[in-house]
């Protein structure tokens, strides 16, 4: 489902990644590990489109996002790729069930609230629909925000340091909910973390080395 | 979930910041409304007065004094001009209709004008109850002098000399009310109508010897003539006769109120540019408010962003809550507008002068989304490009 081939990103003259080669299935799951500092999250960023690479390409569903123009990838991202951030951040002048509409309407998708509730259904927040994010739990939000990374179900849900800042159960809460949602809805699953407590659940793992200090090419 | 219902949640979220964009919009658009409405009010009001009255002629002094005087009974005449005189003008073959106006009491502040019946065919008078005058000392009142004064046909009433109120009064001249005329919205609404005898009765007294009435005959004078123009031409020639061979003078009611016009209009563009100035203040604070969220909403942008939103989605979302606030800063600011002229109108009847309609919505009232929208997208420009090229990689590593 997405498929990194000989990927470099230079930045500042500073080469931040380098993966030659990196692919997960359809609805498989993989992680993307290392240190703080070795690329993990420009690598996700790459993959979700929000950086071209300056070598090599990203494929998401067979398409190299490098050729699709800025607001081809925009839409092209909206639609097939779902992305779960680590503050798991809500728009917080949206009730939870707008957060999902909005994913659809900025998507270019048509507004489906039978969807969308659906979705926060899925996660167990089906009745939190109308409540703003502040008047929600922590563990709340987080499932809101998965709920949006899936409803307009998307090929590819990354997941950026979803775990990093909770405690051990809320951890495990997260993962089992990232893992069955995406398999839930068939998405493949890129998890970037360095939280050792993952580990176990996920075989599939690509280990960045810390901050590659070689001069770009 | 569209873009304008997400910017409106933006408005509403942060109601203080949006409520002073708002109020310094629509300060700026009330000062320029207030200008539009009363300079419109003011010349519909100037044109319905001076309406069928091609020149006035009068004693020989300021044109526009004696058009202030003669047609909108704002200001003190210049003289007298004789009798005979006037009736000669009238005979002129250019001349279709010269109606006498004889100024010089008043009642309760609103003036005693001598004329004849056509004075009040001139604004389309119509009788609401009573009739008009057929002898001297018979008053018609105007509709505001009848529900000012509470005066009824029948009832009595002395003028005092002078136009403004104080002056002695005339007590053994005592005027009967025969007519009440329907409002016009003209100045006749605020004048007490009588026959040019009258005026000269009350100046003169009864006069017994027939010597002295001829005397007095001989040297009997008006205030003014309005004239109406047998034909077009008659603009031509007409006036420069009179200013030139008579010890009269003719202004024309057109060009003088166009020239007070003119006199006024550099007071209502001082204003006009105030309330610019205000719109662009407005857009300052538009601009510091959008510039500011836009620091607070980097990261909601950024998760719009990841969530497939384009570049011009998100400018547009800041240029479209820019619009709403314009919207309702100008809903405000007109109606606002409207209540400044209510007021202005309310004490311009209170000194009887000019009849404004200060709640008359006019199209051009319209045009004023215009500056407002200006200000407001002026305002939202800068913020909302600068959300469009915000680097959302940098913003999302940055807060995790």
């Amino acid at each position: 489902m997405i498929r990194v081939e000989g990927l470099r990103f230079a930045y500042g003259g500073r080469e931040i990644v380098a993966v030659d080669a990196f692919e997960v299935e359809a609805a498989g799951k993989a992680l993307v590990v290392g240190p703080s500092g070795s690329g993990k999250t420009t690598l996700l960023h790459l993959m979700a489109g929000l950086l071209v690479p300056s070598q090599g390409r990203v494929l998401v569903a067979g398409q190299d996002l490098a050729v699709l123009s800025p607001p081809q990838r925009d839409r092209f991202r909206g639609r097939n790729i779902g992305i779960v951030l680590q503050q798991f951040h809500l728009l917080p002048t949206l009730t939870a069930l707008q957060n999902l509409l909005v994913a659809q309407s900025v998507a270019g998708l048509p507004v489906d609230r039978k969807a969308a509730l659906a979705a926060l259904t899925s996660l167990d927040v089906g009745d939190c629909g109308r409540a703003r994010p502040h008047e929600l739990s922590v563990g709340q939000q987080q499932r809101v925000a998965i709920a949006r990374a899936l409803v307009n179900r998307p090929k590819l849900l990354l997941a950026d340091e979803p775990t990093s800042s909770l405690d051990d159960e809320s951890c495990a809460a997260v993962r089992d909910m990232l893992l069955e949602a995406s398999a839930g809805h068939g998405a493949a699953l890129v998890i970037a973390t360095h939280d050792a407590r993952l580990r176990g659940a996920v075989p599939h793992r690509l280990t960045l080395a810390r901050a590659p200090a070689r001069e770009a090419a | 979930m569209n873009t304008a219902e997400l910017a409106w949640s933006y408005v509403r979220a942060r109601p203080l910041a949006a409520l002073l964009s708002v109020l310094l919009l629509a300060l700026g658009v009330a000062t320029i409304g207030f200008v539009v409405i009363v300079d419109a009010q003011v010349a519909d009001s100037l044109n319905r007065d001076a309406r069928g009255i091609d020149l006035v002629v009068g004693a020989k002094g300021s044109p526009l004094q004696l058009i202030l005087a003669g047609v909108y009974q704002l200001d003190a005449p210049t003289g007298n001009i004789s009798l005979h005189d006037a009736e000669a003008l009238s005979r002129d073959p250019l001349v279709r209709r010269a109606i006498p106006v004889s100024l010089g009491d008043s009642f309760r502040g609103f003036r005693i004008v001598g004329t004849n019946h056509d004075y009040a065919d001139l604004y389309g008078g119509k009788l609401a109850s009573g009739r008009m005058w057929s002898d001297k000392m018979q008053a018609v009142l105007g509709a505001r002098v009848a529900a000012s004064t509470g005066l009824r046909v029948g009832d009595r009433f002395v003028g005092s000399h002078g136009l403004v109120e104080g002056g002695p009064v005339h007590g053994d001249s005592v005027y009967t009310v025969v007519g009440v005329l329907e409002p016009t919205g003209t100045v006749l609404d605020r004048l007490v109508l009588v026959n040019t005898e009258s005026v000269w009765f009350v100046h003169e007294g009864p006069l017994e010897d027939p010597e002295e009435q001829k005397v007095v005959a001989a040297e009997r004078q008006v205030t003014m003539l309005l004239v109406q123009y047998a034909t077009p031409l008659a603009a031509v020639s007409l006036p420069r006769r009179i200013n030139s061979e008579t010890n009269m003078q003719a202004a024309s009611p057109a060009s003088e109120s166009a020239r007070l016009f003119h006199i006024i209009g550099v007071g209502a563009d001082v204003i006009r540019a105030f309330g610019g100035v205000v719109l662009v203040t407005a857009a300052l604070s538009l601009f510091i408010a959008l510039y500011h969220a836009l620091n607070e909403r980097a990261y909601d942008i950024a998760v719009l962003r990841t969530l497939g939103a384009r570049p011009a989605t998100v400018a547009s979302m800041l240029l479209i809550e820019a619009l709403m606030l314009a919207a309702i800063g100008c809903l405000a600011g007109l109606l606002l507008a409207h209540a400044l002229a209510a007021i202005l109108a309310w004490t311009m009847t209170e000194q009887q002068s000019l009849r404004l309609e200060p709640w008359r919505f006019t199209r051009s009232e319209l045009w004023l989304v215009v500056p407002a929208s200006l200000a407001a997208l002026l305002g939202a420009l800068l913020p909302s490009l600068r959300a469009a090229r915000a680097d959302i990689s940098a913003t999302l590593a940055r807060r995790a």
